[in-house]
């Protein structure tokens, strides 16, 4: 099945000598199937693996590996988010050397192709041909919605592994496994972190992810768990190390390969010209060697409004996260004359309006909200938290299950993390994130004056 | 009180919900706001209406001999389409002559499909009607695939009456003879009643229609007195006219209601609507879509083992998703029905707009720039998927689902509705009167559906033989979960 078994196989090599024990026991767990343990139990490994730390790429590994020992077999691969499936689909593709015939996301928009995406609406649809290639494509990828369609294209015996399992609730694991169960799956993979964002729903039963859910029928099961992240500065990792603290869990390490990565490193390449800045506290802000950098923004005139179906707004927060972004784009440059792009994050829709209605035509498609950011890394990253009012109320940003909005933004962020927040709103008002996260040595506070 | 007794009035949201000022957590205070659907359903059997709100299926009136599954929709859009095509000036003279304009339309459509419609449904419908069609007036008022909802639907009770949330969607509303039609490609030639609660359906339709206060009817229609249409159900092979007075409608209403009450919301409903299924193993409704799940194999597939211990947090979750059901998808339609226009957009569900072009099946829409600032809110919460374009009212209208395809200026947007094949000509719609339009988005409320649906397949599905089940991995899997079966989390060999 595997034409270009050979790149493929030196490509996996390649990648295996870079991951430490953690990785590869995680692979080897992939590997094995449900009745490897050879008693009466169940194998089904499960990923605990925090930002960064490598859980798409474990997984590409684990299949391409999969795939070339077995190469008659087949691998569905399946998340939350269409933009999950297609990070899978650009590491199996791009790292490790798939062909566009040998993983093909399948889509919900059934118009959408392209390079390894295959959109179809009914498999009555399909010409023979399509439908073979589809049939006989090693590793397929889709939504968890779409694993019924994407089932029919399977044999029996097809590995099925599923990521970013905190967006995966209950009901949402046992109807997947209803969609998958006539393939008699020879073995089951569960990939992701817990305590990463959950599918957003009204029952608060529902936020619960599958892995809590087994771990609470199971005390004595410990997933496997990733530590090494390979993401953030180290500075930028102590803040989210604060906040995994906050949230009951452990630490991360930092790999000595992003230890000290910095915006002006070889790696991203850029220049920082800090005469183009006039501001002394913006200098401060977007110094490179502040990774961390949280900003108070009690002196701004900063209010919160509210507005679209309850979302919130601040529009002074809104225009300093625009003139900051503005001044990372003026300011950092390649040597090749490209500009720094930064994104800018919120947790509230009607602020993400709102900023990006203030921003130059060009930065305008890089602020989003939080939800959207899960799963995805930027080299500098702005997080506007809007709350601000005497009631020191922070709305869901303290809410047991959406909480974790503080702890995926932070997490994006590779060398450069700014942070506005309100210090009277947030700071000693018993939300324990924040005071975890602006207590972490690393950050460098600026005060707005 | 026992389940299934009628109830002494039916739970709208307050104003806070509506205007959502409480959080939406929980269980709602508030009950469902069902289709006419719901309560077809509910009406042919309680266990019916457990299925279709805790199961997502609602196929109890769907017969099984799969050959009306996706040749209804053909038909039904055949016929609006041929005779807003006649009402358009369009002269049709013999059934040859509409083969030819449906191949035409249907060529899409797969052959089987395709041939067996025009053979079994419309052949037939065309014979029987050409005289009929043939008479239809240039620029008729006919409407087809009319939206209705209201929040309070009465019925009669007793001396007096109770209201009840209702919505659906008629066929056909025929304003210059006066009727109102469903149309189904149930039946056979030689029946002598309508196919079953067919006639309550159109029934249901008219009450929601008439109860509408004449200041929620679209402007062409204001002048229109419903109470006297007369209601028509339409099979291939015959129409069945069907009373307007009908006590025996109004009993079942409230019973069906009552159950819909009862099984999301007291602790026996569920168990009581079992105990109080329609039919009985002996004496079985033959050409009930659920009859499987009542008197089916699974019974005889007793592995897995553990079932109960399953059922028990399923149940849990099957509750669970109706309520977030109940929190997004019914207040959502209270919300249309019960806060006025302004209310809506500026809680930014709906949108309104004003229509600028329409070619090709692409609106062009002007919006008020406040507007314009929730729609693009919509777009960054990650709100869209599709539109729903609500020409007349919430109450009374056609809806055409769109998809945005770009923003043309500063305040206008580009919807494209190609793919509907509701005839959008100039006289057989409400489109042309009216350039005011509203717009919300469409969301996929049909996903939690899914999820009800195969979580109940997975809880109801097993093997007959242990040995087989032994080596299955979904069991296995299940066992190992729910049961005492250790769980392994593998890879303790690292492999070089």
């Amino acid at each position: 099945m595997l034409g270009n078994r050979a790149i493929i196989e030196n490509r996996v090599q390649a990648l295996w000598t870079t991951f430490d024990n953690n990785q590869r026991a995680a692979v080897s767990a992939i590997l094995d199937r449900w009745y490897s343990a050879g008693d009466n139990s169940f194998v089904l490994p499960i990923i605990d693996g925090p930002p960064g730390t490598g859980k798409t790429t474990v997984a590409a590994v684990a299949i391409a590996r999969y795939l070339l020992e077995n190469p008659r077999e087949q691998v569905l691969y399946m998340c939350y988010t269409n933009f999950a499936a297609d990070c899978a689909l650009k590491i199996l593709m791009n790292k490790l050397g798939f062909s566009e015939t040998q993983a093909i996301r399948i889509p919900a928009n059934p118009r959408e192709r392209g390079p390894g995406i295959f959109g179809f609406s009914d498999l009555e649809d399909l010409s023979g041909l399509e439908r073979r290639m589809l049939e006989r494509c090693p590793v397929l990828l889709c939504t968890l919605h779409r694993a019924g369609k994407a089932s029919q294209l399977r044999r029996r015996g097809t590995k099925v592994l599923i990521d970013e399992f905190s967006q995966v609730n209950i009901p949402m694991f046992f109807a997947t496994i209803e969609r998958v169960k006539y393939l008699d799956p020879e073995g089951y993979a569960l990939l992701g972190d817990p305590k990463q964002l959950p599918m957003v729903t009204t029952q608060p039963v529902l936020y619960q992810n599958i892995c809590s859910f087994i771990m609470g029928r199971k005390p004595e099961y410990e997933p496997h768990g990733l530590i090494l992240q390979h993401r953030m500065h180290e500075d930028i990792c102590n803040a989210v190390n604060s906040l995994r603290r906050a949230l009951g869990t452990y630490d991360i390490e930092t790999s000595p390969r992003v230890q000290d990565r910095k915006l002006t490193h070889q790696e991203f390449g850029f220049q920082w010209n800090e005469e183009v800045v006039s501001d002394p506290l913006l200098r401060e802000m977007l110094d490179p060697n502040n990774p961390f950098v949280i900003v108070n923004t009690d002196n701004l005139d900063a209010r919160e409004e509210e507005c679209y179906r309850g979302s919130i707004k601040n529009t002074a927060e809104a225009r300093l996260a625009a003139t900051i972004a503005e001044a990372f784009y003026e300011s950092y440059r390649r040597e090749d004359g490209a500009k720094l792009l930064p994104t800018i994050l919120s947790p509230y829709s009607a602020q993400v309006v709102e900023i990006t209605r203030r921003l130059p035509s060009h930065l305008q498609d890089r602020c989003t909200t939080v939800f959207r950011a899960q799963g995805r890394e930027y080299p500098c990253v702005i997080i506007s938290f809007v709350r601000s009012n005497p009631n020191r109320f922070i709305g869901f940003l303290d809410e047991p299950q959406l909480r974790a909005q503080t702890y995926v933004a932070c997490s994006r962020a590779q060398a450069k993390l700014v942070i506005l927040l309100s210090f009277r709103t947030f700071l000693n008002a018993g939300h324990a994130d924040f005071d975890h996260l602006c207590g972490t040595r690393s950050a460098h506070v600026v005060n707005i004056c | 009180m026992s389940a299934g007794s009628l109830l002494s009035r039916w739970k709208r949201p307050d104003h806070d919900t509506l205007t959502e000022n409480v959080y939406k957590c929980g269980t709602p205070n508030f009950d469902p706001f069902p289709t006419v659907t719901d309560i077809m359903n509910a009406a042919l059997c309680p266990v019916a209406a457990v299925h279709n709100i805790l199961y997502g299926r609602d196929n109890a009136l769907i017969e099984g001999t799969g050959r009306e599954i996706g040749m209804g929709r053909l038909f039904h859009e055949f016929i609006s389409h041929l005779k807003s095509q006649i009402s358009a000036g369009r002269r049709i003279r013999d059934t040859a002559q509409i083969r030819y304009l449906y191949e035409n339309f249907a060529r899409h459509e797969d052959e089987r499909k395709r041939i067996e419609c025009w053979q079994y449904y419309i052949e037939p419908w065309c014979r029987r009607k050409l005289g009929e069609i043939s008479a239809i007036v240039r620029n008729a008022n006919i409407f087809f695939e009319v939206s209705v909802a209201n929040a309070y639907v009465p019925f009669s009770y007793e001396q007096g009456e109770r209201t009840y949330p209702l919505m659906g969607k008629i066929d056909e509303v025929d304003i210059e003879n006066k009727v109102l039609i469903e149309r189904t490609t149930m039946g056979r030639p030689n029946d002598d009643h309508p196919p079953r609660l067919k006639d309550y359906q159109v029934w249901l339709l008219w009450k929601s229609l008439c109860s509408i206060s004449n200041g929620k009817y679209p402007e062409i229609w204001r002048n229109i007195n419903f109470d006297d249409f007369n209601l028509i159900v339409e099979t291939p092979y015959r129409d069945f006219p069907v009373r307007r007075e009908n006590p025996e409608f109004e009993m079942l209403t409230h019973t069906a209601y009552a159950w819909i009450h009862d099984i999301l919301f007291e602790r026996r409903g569920v168990h009581e609507a079992y105990g109080r299924r329609r039919c009985t193993y002996l004496n079985r409704m033959e050409d009930c879509g659920l009859l499987w799940s009542c008197y089916g194999k699974r019974r005889t597939r007793p592995f897995r083992t553990v079932r109960d211990e399953m059922r028990s947090d399923f149940r849990r979750m099957h509750i669970l998703l109706a309520y977030e059901l109940l929190w997004s998808k019914h207040l959502f339609r209270y919300q249309l029905t019960m806060l006025d226009r302004s209310t809506l957009e500026e809680l930014g569900l709906t949108t309104s707009g004003r229509i600028l072009t329409f070619e090709n099946g692409n609106l062009e829409i002007e919006l008020e720039p406040e507007q314009m600032e929730r729609f693009l809110a919509q777009r960054v919460a990650g709100e869209l998927g599709g539109y729903y374009i609500v020409f007349g009212s919430f109450f009374v209208g056609v809806k055409l689902k769109g998809a945005f395809v770009d923003q043309t200026s500063e305040n206008r947007v580009l919807i494209n509705t190609a793919n509907v094949r509701v005839p959008l000509s100039s006289t057989a719609l409400i489109v042309q009167t009216d350039p005011e339009i509203s717009a919300y988005v469409d969301q996929p409320w049909f996903l939690t559906e899914w999820l009800q649906r195969d979580l109940f397949a997975l809880e109801n599905w097993g093997l007959e033989k242990a040995e087989r089940a032994n080596r299955n991995p979904t069991i296995r899997l299940l066992e190992t979960i729910f049961g005492v079966d250790p769980l392994r989390r593998g890879g303790n060999d690292v492999r070089q």
